[in-house]
């Protein structure tokens, strides 16, 4: 899958998930510290609205080496090949 | 060796002047090399039967961050987790061992014996060392955050022992992280005189609180944890709220002054409290009390479980925390009393977690008067209340005295002796003073911040307020006894 | 690191002054120490009986009672290193003494066994060692320590500080001639059980370096006795029956050869064991080991009679 389409997918699900108003912009480099709303619980949340999604199952090991959604969207791509 | 005592005076003068002395400024190796050295002296002072176990397990853990590196180059993922499982183990192990065999041991043939089992359990004389609480989790951090790919395994392995053995924190802690303080020993320190004179600051503050108000309301919640029984309610209700009071004074005031003292050698090590009588639910105060502690077991115990229990919702969130809080009490000593403690707070984060406020974090305001919003107010008041009761059940030697405890406190009627002299009532008048300090600073990482204030811009003033300080330390450190004798 | 040396040093300037004005101003405050030794200063040609110790005799001998020129120099929590200290400052010039009396505490005979005694309703207090060095070397003139003892800000675990703001009565402690009164109304609930004695691991050896020092204390004051003819009287005061309970019939015993070791080098020497002396009422004690008001009285009248020989 390509990387914008992941992008745009995650877009949707943040706003959904973490009941933004505003859409947001993500980027490889954003992270929790980026969005008020995404804490410790909403990331549970996020990730398996993520796998719901997706159709996908991480590891516990790969959701807590990311640092960023970049990270997070090379986990990704890397399961939906 | 305490940290505000002549003797550290002594050694910390000598280790600050060789630390910077400019021979030892050539290379971050030699700087490291002195702190690895003058930590073991001091380990070595408090516990030097111990100083092979430190030893010990640091090298263990090197080889085994730079193995478990090795075979994550190669790709071998099965291998690399049974690595860093087997790690943990080990420092789990060592806790173990050391701080609770005796106590499961015990529990287990107690628990044996009440259904018929005949057990006996000779206690083993098992010494527990000073600090293997703090280094050993220092050590599983290593160890975990090589593999989740966070950092690499320290190529140095002076630096690595100086991380694990640092003087200032070993001890008592702080704990810091790996990824937070090893690149810290990567450069050359020179004296950073704004971070020096924080530092001086923060220990000058540290001694005051810990010195003036905790030791001085030990006296009083002392002498009412002895004799609960008699006491009148309204003194041990005085009691049961002035001792959180006195265990943050005194811890924060000892982290105060380990942190203090890194910040004269440079290193800015992790924050311990954030002002926690200002939370305004369970949630919040956990963010602000024992943050080394409770961010090390929020991201190695609880974020791990919450991932593995992603799929039961809310209710995969509460079985995290209420495992997290028990860990959490339980790490604080081998008793009953601290698990009871953990799963006191463990219950009362349910409603939280079920409401989703668990994780909000609200920014505290001010109202115009520069008060907290009467709501606020009354959140914190609550919450501070929830934390006295949890509090009792930490204090007490075992859970049927807190039983007791609490039994007394609402049954004993208002006649009996009072605990609380003059000296008393001044005292509970500092710990008053401290809160509204604490409110004043909220924004402060400690409360001798004072660069917002224009009145401590001038040299002069802000002499006369550390004079001040120390004058009190000075009058209100020791015993108002009217007789004294030896009793031995 | 110079701006932050230059500002630390002068800011420690600043605080040294502050501390030496305190020192100093407490030099004028009262206290039992400086009010016992300006006493001897005084009367050092008249007293004739002069009485040294720790608590147990401070608050268990009314000197007016003893007999005429005693002066009770005791105060609590000595050491014995300092009677004997005070001794050789103050005996080779007392013409008038006869007789000095001391005390012989069973807790000064431990020697590095004791165990803690789990009827004591009260922990050991804090080490006094510091303080007692302190108070001595500051107000009593004794130079057995360093010279950093001299600072009560360093060593003192006292709240000296309250000294600025309490009256001299409360802060001189004792009467004129020093005996400081314990009211038996005013003790504590659980006094049968304050101040009892720990106990002895019997398994354990003597340190001989503590058995040799407590000798070498006793041995000084009996060497400044023996050559003016002035009689040594060692005395262990009564105690309550809770402390006789606890007390190790060894250790009583050691106790005895050690005075008697004491007497066959020093004739003058005279020792009394009144551990389990009778005619002691409950009202007598202040707690398990030290007299009240009353029975301070009765052990005055008891001391009298031994110094004027009418009981051996």
């Amino acid at each position: 899958m390509e990387r914008q389409e992941i992008f745009s997918a995650l877009q949707e699900i943040f706003m959904d998930v973490l009941d933004l108003e505003d859409e947001v912009e993500l980027t490889d480099e954003t992270s929790a510290n980026d969005i008020e709303e995404w804490d410790s619980l909403s990331h549970i949340q996020l990730i398996v609205a993520i796998e719901k999604r997706f159709g996908i199952k991480f590891t516990s090991l790969e959701i807590m080496k990311w640092r960023n959604v970049g990270e997070m969207v090379d986990s990704m791509q890397e399961k939906l090949k | 060796m305490v940290v505000n005592s002549y003797s550290f005076l002594l050694f910390f003068t000598v280790v600050f002047i060789v630390y910077y002395l400019p021979v030892l400024r050539r290379t971050p190796r030699f700087q490291n090399a002195w702190l690895l050295l003058v930590s073991y002296v001091f380990y070595g002072f408090a516990d030097w039967q111990m100083i092979p176990l430190l030893l010990g397990s640091t090298l263990v853990f090197w080889f085994v961050g730079r193995w478990l590196r090795r075979e994550m180059d190669q790709g071998h993922r099965v291998a690399a987790s049974r690595i860093t499982t087997l790690g943990v183990v080990l420092g789990i192990g060592l806790l173990l061992w050391f701080k609770y065999l005796n106590f499961f041991a015990e529990s287990l043939s107690l628990l044996l014996n009440s259904i018929g089992l005949s057990v006996s359990w000779t206690t083993l004389n098992i010494v527990l060392p000073i600090g293997v609480s703090f280094f050993t989790f220092k050590l599983i951090s290593y160890v975990i955050e090589i593999h989740r790919e966070h950092i690499m395994p320290s190529s140095d392995f002076l630096e690595f022992a100086a991380y694990i053995a640092f003087f200032p924190t070993i001890l008592s802690g702080p704990i810091d992280r790996p990824d937070k303080f090893l690149p810290q020993m990567k450069t050359v320190h020179t004296l950073d005189y704004l971070l020096a004179a924080d530092g001086c600051r923060q220990i000058l503050w540290g001694m005051f609180t810990k010195m003036c108000i905790a030791d001085n309301l030990a006296i009083i919640t002392a002498s009412a944890w002895e004799s609960y029984e008699s006491l009148p309610s309204t003194m041990l209700l005085a009691a049961a709220l002035l001792y959180p009071v006195q265990l943050y004074a005194d811890f924060d005031g000892y982290s105060n002054m380990a942190i203090g003292v890194g910040k004269l050698l440079g290193y800015r090590v992790n924050r311990n409290f954030d002002h926690p009588f200002l939370a305004r639910n369970m949630a919040e105060y956990w963010r602000r009390w024992h943050i080394s502690l409770t961010g090390w077991i929020t991201d190695y115990v609880f974020m791990p479980l919450n991932i593995a229990f992603r799929n039961l919702d809310n209710w995969g969130v509460v079985m995290a925390a209420m495992i997290n809080l028990v860990l959490i009490g339980l790490w604080h000593g081998a008793n009953w009393t601290y698990g009871a403690f953990g799963f006191y707070h463990g219950l009362l984060f349910i409603p939280l977690i079920l409401s989703g406020a668990f994780a909000k974090k609200k920014k505290l305001k001010a109202n115009d008067l520069g008060l907290p919003h009467l709501k606020d107010f009354g959140w914190m008041l609550f919450t501070f209340c929830l934390v006295a009761v949890g509090h009792v059940i930490f204090r007490a030697a075992d859970i049927s005295e807190a039983f007791a405890f609490m039994e007394s406190l609402c049954t004993n009627g208002l006649s009996g002796a009072s605990i609380i002299d003059a000296y008393g009532m001044l005292y509970i008048l500092f710990a008053l003073a401290l809160i509204i300090i604490e409110w004043i600073q909220r924004q402060q990482e400690h409360a001798l911040q004072l660069q917002r204030f224009p009145l401590f811009s001038r040299r002069p003033v802000r002499f006369a307020l550390y004079l001040l300080i120390i004058l009190l330390i000075i009058t209100f450190t020791g015993r108002s006894q009217a007789f004294i004798y030896f009793q031995f | 690191m110079k701006k932050f040396l230059t500002i630390l040093g002068s800011f420690a300037v600043v605080l040294f002054l502050m501390c030496a004005v305190i020192e100093v101003a407490l030099l004028f405050r009262p206290n039992v120490y400086a009010y016992k030794r300006q006493y001897m200063d005084e009367h050092l040609h008249d007293i004739k009986i002069l009485l040294l110790g720790s608590s147990h005799i401070e608050e268990a001998v009314k000197p007016e009672l003893v007999g005429e020129g005693t002066f009770n120099l005791a105060i609590s929590a000595r050491l014995k290193e300092y009677d004997a200290a005070l001794a050789e400052m103050y005996v080779p010039r007392m013409d008038s003494l006869k007789v000095i009396v001391m005390a012989v505490d069973y807790t000064n005979f431990f020697f590095e066994r004791w165990i803690l005694n789990p009827a004591s309703s009260h922990h050991a207090p804090e080490s006094l060692v510091s303080s007692c060095r302190c108070m001595h070397t500051k107000y009593m003139g004794t130079r057995i320590d360093p010279f950093w003892y001299w600072s009560e800000i360093l060593n003192s675990r006292l709240n000296f500080m309250s000294r600025f703001w309490n009256n001299r009565q409360k802060l001189q402690e004792c009467d004129s001639l020093g005996y400081v009164s314990l009211d038996p109304a005013l003790r504590a609930s659980d006094w049968e059980y304050r101040a009892l004695p720990a106990l002895i691991d019997s398994t354990k050896a003597i340190d001989p370096q503590s058995y040799q020092e407590l000798y070498d204390s006793y041995a000084a004051v009996a060497r400044l006795a023996q050559p003016k003819g002035v009689r040594l009287i060692l005395v262990t005061p009564p105690v309550y029956k809770t402390y006789q309970q606890a007390v190790n019939p060894i250790v009583r015993q050691d106790m005895h050869d050690f005075c008697q070791k004491l007497h066959e080098a020093y004739p003058c020497v005279e020792y009394y064991d009144m551990l389990y002396e009778e005619g002691y009422l409950p009202e007598d004690f202040n707690d398990s080991s030290h007299l009240s008001d009353d029975g301070a009285v009765k052990f005055s009248h008891l001391l009298s009679e031994i110094i004027s020989r009418r009981r051996q």
